[in-house]
């Protein structure tokens, strides 16, 4: 889904989208950078080379063809919406400036529809999701529709960046995009969910929940002296 | 895709490399950002710009093999416009003959594949140029001198530290689960995948959490310093510049 420079031809669609990106990204770096401590310096560094090494986790889905994970969704879940961001942006510009694996110019374009989409509006889903069902069920069915919905409005958002130059020859291939993406949206979802569930088990403290175990712990502590 | 891509031992005695790094990460910039911007209908600009660009990857002495190795990289998007080109039946008004045949296609699609073509081919060839010339610290101090966000570049640099390392334990992972693992139900793949996945992230997370303490303890107060000296400008630089900003500025204004 890295889209190559010329994909979007109208310079005017794919300046405004870098426009965006950056301004998003500029206030999430100013924000962050103040309550940003030393150590969690490296913290965010390792994040970012854990989602470029988690994009070569493949699960084969048939012959030939394999699906990866994208990991917006689960980078805000785990980091918060904002560091996520700045973490989703480096990994997509050193893909871009070291792989080729992205055009520059479509670097904006890229942001928004692998890091944003993810990040913020897959996050707001995830956190209403929360809202409303409490503990590992919210985390587990947040982060399924949110990396389910981050997916499908990726690639929505590539469907609306080809459409914008109002070519109506264009409008069968971005619906086929669309309809595309509704399974592998699904695989995010799935992968996701797998993930959320070992770091569930493992350091529920980094989602916000209480450790298995924590309330018996506090309890006998309370009636032993 | 792996993470380690390591340049060409060839172009460490090449031309391009007499040029600042700095210098030469502003003019491939530059350059990808003019012709993504060049209406493709104006083909002989690009013509000139594939000029220019051969002349920068001669200098350069990278390996045709390697270029196309990354080249390969857009050959889906390609493929895909190429596929809706043929497909979709075009519009009464935007359908035009394709060349040599007698098939009509839509014109603006037709635009699109010359388009995705051209430009990201142009611009894959110009990015992997200071790749192949500079290593990975040579760059970051580059855009470290370019006054790129501190906390980016510091991001940049921890992340090339570290996504060998975790690279290496996602390939051990998925080697294990391959020799292992019996094929199950795509449901059940997709959930190991995602156990995989949530591994390597507790394990990256609590490797970063030490490397981080140990940092504090040697004295890391949040800036990067790097060994990496920064040269004064030459004349090779100078010469760089006037170029590639007299052609670019020649091909956009003629």
């Amino acid at each position: 889904m890295h889209i190559p420079d010329g994909l979007i031809n109208d310079p005017r669609v794919w300046l405004a989208a870098d426009v965006v990106a950056a301004g998003t990204v500029a206030y999430a770096v100013r924000r962050e950078s103040r309550a940003l401590k030393p150590e969690e310096v490296p913290l965010m560094g390792v994040m970012a080379a854990f989602v470029f090494a988690g994009q070569m986790l493949n699960v084969p889905v048939a012959a030939g063809v394999s699906g990866h994970l994208l990991g917006a969704l689960l980078a805000a879940a785990l980091l918060g919406p904002w560091r996520a961001t700045i973490v989703m942006t480096v990994v997509i510009t050193v893909q871009c400036l070291l792989h080729a694996d992205g055009g520059f110019a479509a670097l904006g374009l890229n942001v928004i529809n692998m890091g944003l989409a993810g990040t913020l509006v897959g996050w707001l889903i995830y956190r209403g999701v929360r809202a409303v069902i409490a503990g590992r069920a919210g985390v587990l069915l947040g982060g399924a529709i949110g990396a389910w919905a981050s997916v499908v409005l990726g690639a929505l958002l590539v469907g609306v960046e080809i459409g914008l130059t109002g070519q109506t020859d264009f409008v069968t291939p971005a619906k086929a995009l669309v309809i595309v993406h509704v399974p592998i949206g699904l695989l995010e979802a799935g992968i996701t969910v797998g993930a959320l569930a070992v770091v569930l088990r493992a350091r529920p403290d980094l989602l916000g929940c209480a450790p298995r175990g924590a309330v018996e712990a506090v309890s006998t502590a309370e009636a032993a002296p | 895709m792996s993470p380690c891509d390591h340049p060409e031992q060839a172009t460490r005695r090449a031309l391009a490399r007499r040029v600042d790094p700095r210098v030469a990460v502003v003019c491939v910039l530059a350059f990808v950002t003019v012709q993504a911007a060049t209406p493709i209908e104006e083909w002989p600009r690009f013509v000139a710009y594939a000029g220019l660009l051969l002349i920068a990857v001669i200098a350069s002495r990278v390996s045709l093999v390697w270029l196309l190795k990354r080249l390969a990289l857009a050959l889906p998007f390609v493929i895909a416009v190429a596929m809706s080109t043929l497909l979709v039946r075009p519009s009464a008004d935007s359908a035009v003959r394709l060349p040599g045949t007698d098939l009509m296609v839509s014109g603006p699609l037709l635009i699109l594949l010359a388009s995705v073509a051209a430009k990201a081919t142009l611009s894959i060839v110009a990015l992997s140029l200071p790749v192949a010339l500079w290593d990975f610290p040579v760059l970051v101090r580059a855009l470290q001198a370019l006054r790129i966000p501190r906390l980016f570049v510091m991001l940049i640099a921890f992340m090339w530290r570290y996504v060998y390392v975790l690279g290496d334990e996602a390939r051990r992972m998925v080697q294990a689960r391959d020799a292992r693992s019996p094929r199950g139900r795509l449901v059940r793949r997709v959930l190991v995948v995602g156990s995989m996945a949530g591994s390597l992230f507790v394990r990256g997370y609590e490797r970063a959490e030490r490397v981080g303490q140990a940092m504090v303890a040697r004295g890391y107060d949040g800036r990067l310093r790097l060994l990496v000296p920064l040269r004064r400008f030459r004349a090779a630089d100078a010469a760089a510049v006037l170029v590639v900003a007299g052609a670019l500025c020649a091909m956009r204004l003629a």
